[in-house]
């Protein structure tokens, strides 16, 4: 019997900055947060995410919150 | 920063004190066998209590050495602002069991003296030292169950973009 998979949230930052074509480093810059905790947040370990951030993201990369989180 | 000059302090403290009670013991084994030999001498009928007495009272004293070992480590790293971690949790939780380890030679010294000697001071000493062990295991035992929480919220904070 096949397990039922846990549904969760997906971070898609990675789709997003290749659209927009731009590095994890110059995205780093813009939003004011280090490399370490980008990758964190673009590899799916970290676990939450402020408003704050959110919303830096979204103004770097002219998005909305939609784009870059997804559950699925 | 002044945390962290006072838990230097506390370091050196241990470390002082690990140093003091290798000294005391060595210099009680100097001074006190003879006055053993003495009382052992004068009371024909506790003499072949020496020995036994003395390996209970090695026991406690290495059981309160190794705590303070661990207790230097848990300094360590606080110092290294390592505190809040799953490691740190069960060094706390090792020492507290080394206090409750501790009721063991206690228990044991009370029914021994019971045993050979009526109405003995050393009872009371005794019954004194074990609910401060017991105390001391359960406090311990309750500031590891707050770190390991701590350091799951930790986790939590760390992992928060």
């Amino acid at each position: 019997m096949e397990t039922p998979k846990q549904r969760t949230i997906l971070v898609n930052l990675d789709v997003v900055m290749a659209k927009r074509k731009m590095s994890l480093t110059e995205l780093s810059e813009r939003v004011g947060i280090t490399l370490a905790n980008l990758s964190n947040l673009k590899t799916g370990k970290a676990r939450a995410i402020r408003f704050t951030t959110l919303a830096a993201l979204c103004a770097a990369l002219d998005c909305q919150p939609g784009d870059i989180l997804e559950f699925a | 920063m002044k945390l962290t000059k006072g838990i230097r302090s506390i370091a050196v403290a241990i470390m002082a004190v690990l140093a003091l009670l290798l000294f005391v013991c060595l210099l009680a084994g100097v001074v006190l066998q003879q006055d053993s030999l003495a009382v052992a001498r004068a009371n024909p009928g506790l003499a072949h209590m020496r020995v036994p007495v003395l390996l209970l009272g090695l026991c406690l004293l290495a059981l309160f050495a190794a705590a303070l070992v661990l207790a230097e480590f848990a300094l360590g790293r606080i110092l290294r602002d390592r505190i809040f971690t799953r490691a740190s949790a069960q060094l706390i939780r090792a020492m507290s069991w080394l206090f409750f380890c501790g009721l063991l030679p206690l228990v044991a010294l009370f029914v021994y003296t019971a045993m050979n000697v009526s109405q003995s001071i050393t009872q009371l000493y005794v019954l004194f030292g074990a609910v401060a062990l017991a105390t001391a295991g359960l406090v311990l035992r309750l500031l590891a169950n707050l770190v390991a929480e701590a350091s799951l919220y930790k986790q939590e904070v760390d992992l928060t973009v």
